[in-house]
């Protein structure tokens, strides 16, 4: 077992020869105090890895079995009808895509900043966002009803450029190549790393197999300075680049909403609604999984209680700037006095729908608040148990802003709710079907994360050796 | 003290005190400094030619029938506004009418009408009516919204462009130097 000392390898190693590599691989070298802890996932098998993966492989089956029943059924048996037309895939779809923005850009922002702190993190962090956005696009299928008319949304004849989903489809899928890119990328040097330690110690199949993949994404770095420059100016690049599009996929997003003239769907500030929940949830999950990894694999002497308190500040930012603009919209909606605006405004805050409306504003909207404005609550527990709050509650929250409005009756009768065209609220209910879909893409995540750790080092090494000195010396 | 390990655009650790005071570039100065911009240009302009091109050819393809007038851009006509629908709807509920079009007969149809008209209503994308000249034009099929779709869809291929770039010069650029040292050290 190595020292759990967050310390510079560059203290215990034999010193490098050459000023600015990243970790400059010479035959005298020794590996980072660090490295076995990060290839820990990848060379043992923790009696809980099994049974967790077929637990959640049985949740995901179960989901694409679901899913099946859905398709010979019909959207009916999901609950959907002429008078619930959206529900809750459409929230699936935007809480999923949403949680997978908060790793690529809070670590862009910490790679930009250059904080120091970052280093044992952003591993997880990329990882979890490159997880968990397929997921979220996945939720396009159970959405479409039809999925046989999905290559309908690549096949350039059938393009409906003033459609919202094409263009959802447009933002998503590059997106997802620059998360690919964003979590690649730092890889490099790390994969160089893991192949020479596995070849002096490991021999089995699956070490055989990671080698491969090793050396098929690290093989050429030798770690010069003119590759640490050429690797960080990358690096760096997609830095610069996955910000503004993390912000205009989710603006995108929200286009399919407020483009059209629903009440509770035309709003203009949508955009800025989306991305800043998407960030609140975001991070949430980055917390989350923090914490399962630090649990799981004991990470405790890297990943620190200081880290969930800082991620907590970035979560409370978000969430505060969440209930301002959550107030906003309804002050002005409700304010204006506007038949449909009026009635959904009314329906969300005391009426059918107060009860998850409400949910969300006690546990995303105070509960993040107060744990992290009291000094005793402001520790890892406090913080995680904010953060799995926070991603519940905003996943409701989804559900509050797509229902009301897909539920509304916007004809409105003269002859009042008793005619053909009454007013009467649609209703949306929970089917088993809905239910066991969103269960199975929750458990895809971190079975997926589960498997990428098997094969990747669950700390970015490098990094860490590039950090450690500025981090002692300010210790 | 070693620099070993350093990573970005950091060469240089500070090793005393008044040293730690000094600025040091950030990553993001680094890029620039590293030329990542002028980069960044190239894969965006290579990338947008190649949309605008692209977007050309689509154009110029007369099979490209999914822009033209008809197709994506209709609108809900006559407005479905709540006055009309008001009316409609007393209409066909009244036992006097004498209009066969909106009839609550079913025989002459009055209800599929209704049906109709609600659906229409009832669609997220009802209510536009008929637009003003000048804001045809900055729908998708207009002559504005056409050129705002051509660059949107020119940014999408630059920003594919530039990162597969990205993934293809760090290759290129690791196998040379790689070889480079190999060289220089046997």
């Amino acid at each position: 077992m190595t020292d759990h000392t967050y310390h510079s390898a560059s203290s215990v190693s034999e010193p490098r020869s050459t000023p600015g590599a990243l970790v400059t691989l010479t035959e005298s070298s020794a590996m980072p105090p660090y490295m076995q802890e990060a290839m820990r996932p990848v060379l043992e098998t923790p009696r809980w890895w099994w049974p967790s993966v077929a637990v959640l492989s049985a949740i995901v089956i179960a989901g694409i079995g679901a899913w099946a029943v859905q398709v010979t059924d019909g959207l009916g048996v999901s609950g959907y009808s002429d008078k619930a037309f959206w529900a809750v895939y459409e929230a699936d779809l935007v809480a999923f895509i949403g949680v997978s923005y908060g790793g690529a850009v809070v670590s862009a922002i910490l790679r930009l900043t250059n904080a120091t702190w970052r280093a044992p993190l952003t591993r997880i962090a990329e990882a979890t966002a490159l997880v968990t956005l397929p997921v979220g696009m996945l939720f396009i299928i159970p959405h479409l009803g039809s999925p046989w008319r999905i290559w309908e949304l690549v096949w350039p004849p059938y393009w409906n450029l003033s459609s919202p989903i094409l263009w959802d489809f447009f933002a998503v899928s590059t997106y997802l190549l620059a998360t690919a890119v964003f979590f690649y990328l730092p890889l490099i040097p790390d994969a160089a790393l893991a192949r020479r330690w596995l070849g002096e110690h490991e021999t089995s199949i699956r070490a055989r197999v990671c080698r491969q993949l090793y050396t098929l994404i690290g093989g050429r770095w030798r770690g010069t300075p003119e590759q640490s420059k050429l690797l960080n100016g990358a690096i760096g690049l997609v830095a610069i680049m996955i910000i503004p599009m993390a912000v205009s996929v989710h603006s995108v997003l929200s286009f399919a909403f407020a483009s059209s003239s629903r009440p509770g769907y035309l709003e203009t500030i949508f955009p800025v609604y989306f991305v800043v929940a998407a960030l609140y949830s975001g991070v949430a999950l980055v917390v989350i999984a923090l914490a399962a990894c630090r649990r799981l694999w004991k990470l405790d002497a890297f990943i620190e209680p200081r880290h969930f308190v800082r991620l907590g500040f970035v979560m409370l930012a978000f969430g505060a700037a969440y209930l301002y603009l959550t107030f906003t919209e309804y002050l002005v909606d409700g304010y204006s006095g506007t038949v449909g605006n009026a009635a959904w405004v009314h329906q969300i805050l005391v009426g059918r729908y107060w009860i998850p409306f409400w949910f969300y504003f006690v546990a995303a909207g105070v509960f993040p608040i107060a744990i992290m404005a009291i000094r005793a609550t402001r520790t890892v527990a406090g913080v995680v148990t904010a953060a799995a709050l926070v991603v519940v509650a905003m996943w409701v929250k989804r559900l509050v802003i797509v229902i009301p409005p897909a539920t509304e009756p916007i004809v409105r009768s003269p002859l009042g709710s008793a005619g053909l065209l009454g007013g009467n609220w649609g209703t949306y209910h929970f089917t088993w079907e809905p239910v066991t879909i969103t269960l199975a893409a929750t458990a895809a995540i971190p079975l997926l994360l589960l498997i990428v750790f098997r094969f990747v080092p669950i700390l970015p090494v490098a990094e860490m050796e590039e950090l450690a000195m500025p981090e002692e010396g300010l210790r | 003290m070693s620099t070993a390990g350093a990573i970005g655009p950091r060469t240089v650790t500070p090793s005393t005190a008044a040293d730690r005071h000094t600025p040091r570039p950030t990553a993001l100065r680094g890029a620039i400094h590293r030329m990542t911009y002028r980069r960044l240009a190239l894969c965006l302009l290579t990338g947008l030619v190649t949309g605008v091109v692209s977007w050309g050819i689509v154009l110029g393809i007369p099979a490209s029938a999914s822009l033209t007038v008809g197709r994506v851009g209709t609108y809900p006509s006559p407005p479905a506004t709540a006055a009309r629908l008001a009316l409609v709807t007393a209409r066909a509920n009244s036992p006097y009418t004498e209009d066969t079009e909106h009839s609550s007969s079913p025989e002459a149809g009055g209800s599929a009408s209704l049906l109709a008209a609600q659906v229409q209503s009832a669609s997220p994308s009802a209510g536009y009516g008929r637009l003003p000249e000048g804001a045809e034009a900055t729908r998708p099929d207009g002559i504005i919204g056409r050129f705002v779709v051509g660059v949107l869809l020119a940014v999408v291929v630059a920003l594919w462009i530039a990162l597969v770039s990205i993934v293809v010069r760090v290759h290129l650029g690791l196998r040379s130097t790689s070889e480079g040292s190999q060289e220089a050290s046997s």
